[in-house]
């Protein structure tokens, strides 16, 4: 015997077999709960009209894409027919020489004593002609450019623009000599004495005031 | 044989005879680990058939790898012998330029010399970002009883009580304690993890605990051999190799998986391995790490393949050459879609 | 004596640094303060001392400094005004010395922000860059630059040179887009089409005399020569430039990039650009 759901009004029926249904007044049954199936899908709220639209896929225009995301990493920067160029930058021509490599000041000690290059010395496993090849030209210290190939010069302001310094990073080599040879230069061009600081744990070097136009001319003229 | 001591100090630079051989491959079935995954994903273009069995030529004259830097500094670079597994003797087949940037980083970071910094806050990172302490004491509103009053509150001689589960009480429920799953999830900036892992590879390199290899190979899958060969380098008790991918040697492989101090990884990582399968002559790790701070550090030698090293400078040179080197909170929008 | 290599001698001298050597730098930590009973930790009260005190600014029943201060229009609508960071001529020079800008391609704001030399936050009510006079009389690269603000002398700057300025005006959802694109095509969502400047503005980018992509092509090539006339430099034909057609490119009104279309959505996993067919849009977008 098969149940009714939903409803009958008024509505005389006879079904064949043993079903037989009065034709009464059937108050509309309401279920008491709308089951929604919703691990099967079905939703609680209409799905909105669908207004999605046609589209079309090109690879063309790809390329102009790309140009808008640039690579991340610095360029080499270009050669150009003479330094310094229009904004002012020089590039660095020296390269960390091979005589910087070991200790400095056992260089300098070197030349006090009077020794040359021509003399025969096992210097740490170099051999004689390579340390012939290292010219006394070279530099016993080397500065590292920052990665935007601009010189680690900076001026530090503290105590509300009362002290600045001047500052070197990244100094690689005999720091004591390029702070000597840093200080004679200072002190030839303005006259004054100059105070400096090394701090040899940091690779820094310090002159106090504000000098950078002098500090830069320094490394400039050393290829630095 | 025990090699001289590299040290970036006390550089020896030999000189090789200037009639050095030109190196005549020999035909192995792959010789690096690119070839390996193409061959495996069906991308190279030789077949089977054109392969011939492996044949390893005698290499007597050692040769001299000449190696392009990306992004080459003025500073000198740093240099490493260039070695093979294959052979006990003789081992010794040539020196690569590493890139200072990378292996001879000042190791900043540090008020003495001797603290690198940067290494603790890689590591202290790699184990706290993934910790979920999942500890949850009861308060006492969540002890069971303790919702009436013990007794009446005056008269009876006795300290005034109105629950049983008070923190007063013993096994009352805890004031303060540690309130459910909390995680110590953070993310280190980008420029710290990159100066971390410089600083692992400078201070393995400093240590002469670094050594690269032309490539994983190893003539037999017996663990003896490796363990004998690991020995008489004097590499120490824990090796790291690093390959490029994730494609290894099935001998190495098997030895590795032998011997539980001495394990492979690959550079990096994209997503992690669940499968491991083995087809043919080389296995796909089934490692969730790429090349990290604290297996470098965990690792007593690490030992690096030609095409890792390649990898690594190439990844690593990418954020020191980077144009933004603003510390940037992590986002993983800004990193972009993996294509 | 060699600082870094220094240092890494000593390191070869010591122990083989493992995680058991590692420490971090002292004062890393702060010391939690001790919160016991009346002694201890610096608030006072349950929890951290909250929900026991008035609201911030009262001064105990008298009118409080902020309400007794008379309102001044000192501020008075600045968050309606337009903000555009400065560059100068002198970093542009800069970065076309070293590289990091390609002057065969129109200079952009995106190219621009791409170089990180500049930060443009529409948030911050940044509506573009400015372009300032500073090294003018240095500047020497043949660019064609689109910002968004300038003055008489930078613009003397860049003809000179042999190149060509624009100004043009984007809305701030276009700068949002052009800032950082990776993260505007990261979202999904069609290129959106500029609108015209507001009110404010609309004037400065119709006058020819501040080269507005607005202005009358005839009228700009008259200010052209009347700029030339009136800083002393001559006026190099441009029809004769080999880099005529790239000196010439102009964007569209409503367009923001070169190339793309409003409307269009990029797909960057897959490498393509999805158009939408439906003419309504076509039209929407196009208008």
């Amino acid at each position: 015997m098969s149940l009714i759901k939903g409803v009958q009004r008024f509505l005389p029926t006879l079904r064949l077999g043993c079903c037989l249904y009065h034709n009464a007044i059937v108050r509309e049954r309401q279920p008491s709960r709308i089951h929604h199936n919703i691990f099967e899908g079905e939703r609680v709220i209409p799905e909105p009209p669908q207004t999605l639209t046609d589209v079309e896929e090109s690879k063309e225009e790809f390329k102009y894409v790309e140009k808008l995301l640039a690579s991340n990493v610095v360029p080499e920067p270009p050669k150009h027919d003479h330094y310094p160029t229009p904004s002012g930058w020089i590039p660095q021509t020296v390269e960390q020489s091979f005589r910087m490599r070991f200790s400095g000041s056992r260089w300098r000690k070197r030349a006090l004593i009077g020794k040359s290059d021509n003399d025969e010395e096992d210097f740490h496993g170099f051999t004689v002609e390579e340390l012939k090849k290292a010219k006394l030209g070279d530099l016993p210290y080397f500065i590292k450019r920052t990665r935007f190939h601009n010189l680690p010069v900076y001026v530090e302001i503290h105590n509300g623009g009362n002290r600045k310094m001047t500052l070197i990073k990244y100094v690689e080599g005999d720091i004591w000599a390029l702070e000597g040879e840093l200080s004679h230069f200072i002190t030839e061009k303005t006259g004054k004495r100059t105070y400096t600081q090394v701090d040899e744990v940091c690779r820094k070097v310090r002159v106090r005031g504000d000098f950078i136009a002098e500090v830069t001319d320094f490394c400039l003229s050393k290829g630095l | 044989m025990r090699l001289p001591l590299f040290n970036s100090t006390s550089l020896i630079r030999l000189a090789f005879p200037k009639q050095c051989l030109q190196y005549g491959k020999p035909r192995l079935w792959f010789s690096t680990s690119t070839q390996l995954r193409q061959h495996a994903e069906g991308t190279d273009e030789t077949s089977i058939t054109d392969i011939e069995p492996q044949q390893t030529e005698q290499r007597n004259l050692p040769l001299v790898t000449s190696r392009k830097l990306q992004f080459p500094s003025k500073v000198a670079p740093k240099q490493a012998w260039l070695e093979t597994l294959e052979q006990t003797e003789d081992d010794i087949i040539g020196i690569v330029d590493l890139h200072p940037e990378i292996f001879g980083l000042f190791p900043r970071k540090c008020v003495a010399y001797f603290r690198i910094d940067v290494l603790w806050w890689n590591v202290f990172w790699q184990r706290e970002y993934r910790r979920v302490d999942y500890r949850q004491v009861k308060t006492r509103a969540e002890m069971p009883g303790g919702g009436r009053k013990p007794w009446q509150q005056k008269r009876t001689g006795r300290a005034r009580h109105g629950s049983i589960r008070s923190p007063l009480w013993v096994k009352g429920g805890k004031s303060f304690g540690p309130r459910g799953p909390k995680s110590h999830f953070f993310m280190l900036p980008d420029n710290l993890r990159v100066l971390g892992l410089r600083t692992g590879l400078t201070v393995k390199y400093a240590q002469n605990n670094l050594h690269i290899v032309e490539n994983l190979h190893l003539p037999s899958d017996d663990p003896t051999y490796l363990m004998n060969l690991v020995e008489s380098k004097d590499w120490g008790l824990s090796v790291l190799f690093v390959d490029d991918t994730d494609y290894i040697d099935k001998n190495m492989a098997i030895a590795t998986n032998e011997v539980k101090q001495y394990n492979v990884m690959p550079v990096y990582v994209w997503k992690p391995m669940k499968l491991f399968r083995i087809d043919e002559s080389f296995l796909r790790l089934s490692s969730a790490a790429g090349l990290n701070v604290y297996s470098m550090l965990k690792h007593e030698t690490l030992v690096l393949t030609l095409d890792a090293l390649e990898k690594i400078e190439e990844r690593l040179l990418q954020h020191v050459c980077n144009v933004d080197y603003r510390d940037k909170h992590f986002s993983l929008k800004a990193v972009g879609p993996r294509v | 004596m060699a600082s870094v290599e220094k240092a890494l001698s000593l390191l070869k001298n010591l122990p083989r640094v493992n995680l058991g050597n590692l420490k971090p730098l002292p004062g890393r930590r702060g010391k939690k303060p001790d919160r016991r009973g009346q002694h201890g930790g610096k608030n006072r009260g349950f929890g951290d001392g909250a929900n026991n005190l008035p609201r911030m600014g009262f001064e105990g029943g008298n009118v409080p400094f902020y309400r007794r201060m008379p309102v001044e229009p000192y501020y008075k609508d600045h968050a309606f005004r337009k903000q555009y960071p400065p560059l100068s001529l002198l970093q542009l020079q800069r970065l076309v010395d070293l590289g990091r800008i390609d002057t065969t391609e129109p200079i952009d704001l995106t190219t621009l922000c791409n170089t990180k030399v500049i930060t443009v936050n529409p948030h911050l009510k940044h509506y573009g860059i400015n372009l300032t006079d500073e090294g003018a009389d240095i500047f020497e690269a043949k660019v064609n630059i689109e910002i968004q603000w300038t003055n008489e002398i930078a613009i003397a700057a860049i003809e000179k040179s042999g190149g060509t300025i624009t100004t043009k005006f984007y809305d701030l959802q276009c700068i949002d887009a052009m800032v950082n694109p990776l993260l505007f095509f990261n979202r999904g969502i069609p290129i959106p089409r500029c609108k015209l400047p507001s009110m404010d503005v609309i004037e400065y980018y119709s006058d020819a005399k501040n080269r507005g992509y607005l202005a009358d092509p005839e009228l700009i090539r008259q200010a052209r020569i009347e700029l030339a006339q009136k800083m002393g430099y001559n006026l190099a034909d441009p029809s004769q430039d080999p880099l005529y057609e790239m000196l010439t490119k102009r964007k569209d009104p409503r367009q923001i990039w070169f190339g793309l279309s409003p409307g269009w959505v990029v797909n960057l996993k897959h490498k393509t650009v999805l158009k939408p067919n439906d003419p309504e849009l076509i039209e929407y977008y196009q208008s």
